[in-house]
């Protein structure tokens, strides 16, 4: 079941969009569910009340707080959700970008980009649902695939580097990893011989080293930074084209 | 038996030649972070002058000299910044006027203490102190800057002069041992020491003057881009002010109609002004001043060529980059996906621009059909099929220059005929 929130203080938009959704759902056989919000606040209290959202369409300029704020809250209690702004408005700051923005819709919705953004997101989504497994010590481990940052070799074993700072480990080859991943829906990158590094997790990078959404910093070795640059470069594209 | 007070003295040399060419580029280069390499390289440079000093060179002269060149450019090639061609030209110019200064050194002494024993190691030492006190010299007077390289044309004459003017110094020492004794070879000498010394000035005096012409050309494509940017407002706050002269007329009209209960008419009148607006409006509206600018300002000339862009902009307002710089990588290539859809007959003139921000970076994305075929060099850089190629040198080259100063990336692909420049800047 997707769980997508609409906020939007014109209930004309709201009911657009959320019909939208409906038909769009209906049509590809998505199970849905989508709540609709008035204004920011209430957004924010009912996700500070554990309420958890796969996708937020958010508009920008509402009367009693601008969305950039309310979605700077939200973020402080869900990293995971995907937001897309909805605005009338032609300017954006820099504080959104800063946001992890998914997408961008302009007012008037043009409807096929509007299916075209909705289908990536719903991909992104499930691709966070897929799970990494291994055995250790004769017992089977599953990860969601999200939820790793890196993979680092140490001798024969491999160290499983996890969001909540916790790690894993289990015997094996970090090539053997990193063909095993590379069928998945999440993009794994190897950026040095003992290194293979969540392409999602990445929050930015140098030509020498990739900064994780953690502040970890990690060395990009020489010989793998053509390949990395243009494999990093092709999912960036990817990105911005949704 | 070894002979200390020799080998002290020869040590004290060596440790004199380091000093000199440690000083010389210096003074014309720039230091490198420490490297093992490098000073491996000067090691090997010290133990070469140790035995070129001790053994009084039986060896020929071009040879040592050649060896000198090539190691004192390894050093200078691990452990200084500068360009390849300038550290090439200002070494073998320190090595010929140093020849040719040990040349006079040696001529000089010939003729005032024949016979004398000591005189290689004399000589040595005299010559060793000019270039020291000529060296300091120079470092006194010069004040380093990052000056551009000259055109290779020039380049390869001025390099001919130091090489010249050592093959003609060789020739001379050579009929100085074989016991010529002669006014005119101190004066050739002489000369040939003169010019280098003009030369290098002239040389200097020249790549400074080529760092201001390539200053100029950046500073017009400024002036360029703050154009574009006033003609666009200029031509939005026309075309606002238009629009709102025509909204007054049109709204007196849809209230006579309305007034008249002419429903339809409103209505369908109502959808023109609709659709009128979307079209009167400028193509790219990402809020972006120089974004905006620029594909408005390339979008009016390709347009009347038959070519459609396709943006999908999302950028903020402001971006920490350079308005030039974005000038230069968004100006050069869209100017090349324009030239080659204008050629192309049997794809759809179509240009995709496509922006955005993520991960900390700007990319810039731009796509367009093309039919010429495309030529590359042997790097496998992209050669520009244009006609004056030569006077094109703001192409592909200058984006990357851009992209390198943000460190950033840019990515070139073709396939199906379609090429794709994917330009990364940080911004961070």
């Amino acid at each position: 079941m997707l769980k997508i929130a609409v906020c939007d203080d014109e209930k004309v938009i709201t009911g657009q969009i959320e019909s939208m959704l409906l038909a769009l759902c209906g049509q590809e056989g998505i199970a849905v569910d989508v709540e609709v919000f008035y204004d920011g606040s209430t957004l924010e209290r009912s996700i500070q009340g554990g309420a958890r959202y796969d996708l937020l369409y958010l508009d920008i300029q509402m009367k009693d707080e601008n969305g950039i704020t309310a979605a700077g809250n939200i973020r402080k209690c869900d990293e995971n959700m995907l937001i897309i702004f909805v605005s009338g408005y032609d300017k954006y700051l820099m504080d959104l970008f800063r946001l992890d923005v998914f997408a961008f819709i302009r007012k008037p919705i043009d409807s096929s980009y509007f299916y075209d953004t909705f289908m990536e997101a719903h991909r992104k989504i499930c691709s966070k649902k897929f799970y990494f497994t291994f055995r250790y010590k004769s017992e089977e481990y599953k990860i969601p695939c999200s939820e790793i940052l890196f993979f680092e070799s140490a001798g024969r074993q491999i160290k499983v580097n996890l969001c909540d700072g916790n790690t894993e480990t289990f015997n094996g080859k970090l090539s053997e990893v990193e063909a095993k991943l590379s069928e998945g829906k999440v993009p794994f990158l190897r950026i040095h011989q003992s290194y293979l590094v969540n392409y999602h997790l990445i929050k930015s990078r140098t030509k020498s080293q990739v900064t994780l959404v953690n502040g970890m910093k990690l060395t990009i070795s020489e010989d793998r930074q053509k390949i990395f640059s243009r494999e990093y470069a092709r999912l960036l594209e990817r990105e911005i084209n949704v | 038996m070894f002979n200390w007070g020799r080998i002290i003295l020869c040590m004290t040399m060596t440790a004199g030649t380091l000093w000199i060419i440690k000083k010389f580029m210096g003074i014309f280069f720039e230091k490198k972070k420490q490297k093992p390499q490098t000073a491996v390289l000067w090691a090997a440079l010290a133990v070469f002058q140790f035995f070129t000093e001790h053994r009084m060179s039986s060896e020929p002269v071009v040879l040592i000299l050649a060896v000198n060149v090539l190691l004192i450019l390894a050093i200078s090639a691990s452990g200084y910044r500068r360009a390849g061609k300038i550290k090439i030209f200002y070494i073998v110019m320190l090595q010929v006027v140093w020849a040719i200064v040990e040349m006079i050194v040696f001529f000089l002494l010939k003729m005032t203490l024949e016979g004398y024993h000591g005189m290689q190691m004399l000589g040595s030492v005299v010559s060793k102190i000019l270039m020291i006190i000529l060296v300091e010299i120079l470092a006194q007077f010069w004040k380093r800057k990052d000056y551009a390289n000259v055109p290779t044309l020039y380049y390869i004459s001025f390099l001919f002069v130091p090489i010249g003017s050592i093959y003609v110094a060789i020739h001379e020492f050579n009929l100085v041992q074989n016991g010529r004794k002669n006014f005119a070879s101190m004066v050739t000498f002489s000369i040939l020491l003169l010019v280098n010394i003009v030369f290098l000035a002239i040389y200097t005096r020249l790549s400074e003057n080529y760092t201001l012409e390539k200053e100029k050309i950046a500073y017009v494509q400024q002036m360029n881009m703050i154009a574009i940017n006033t003609r666009e407002q200029k031509r939005i706050l026309e075309a606002f002010h238009a629009e709102k002269h025509d909204a007054i007329n049109k709204l007196i009209v849809l209230r006579d109609e309305l007034e008249h209960g002419k429903r339809e008419n409103v209505l369908e009148r109502l959808e023109k002004i609709i659709s009128h607006i979307d079209v009167s409006e400028s193509i790219s509206q990402s809020g972006n001043s120089t974004v905006d600018a620029l594909i408005n300002f390339k979008y009016a000339a390709a347009r009347e060529q038959g070519i459609v862009f396709q943006l999908k902009i999302f950028i903020p307002d402001t971006l920490p980059i350079d308005q030039c710089d974005l000038g230069v990588v968004l100006g050069n290539s869209l100017d090349n996906a324009v030239t080659a859809a204008a050629q192309c007959k049997n794809h759809e003139k179509t240009v995709q621009i496509t922006i955005g921000v993520k991960k900390g970076s700007l990319v810039i994305v731009i796509k367009n059909p093309y039919e010429q075929e495309l030529k590359r060099n042997k790097m496998g850089n992209f050669l520009s099929t244009k006609r004056d190629s030569a006077g094109h040198g703001y192409g592909v080259g200058s984006i990357q220059k851009v992209a390198e100063k943000y460190n950033g990336e840019v990515l070139i692909e073709t396939e199906n005929q379609v090429f794709s420049i994917m330009i990364i800047l940080g911004m961070e």
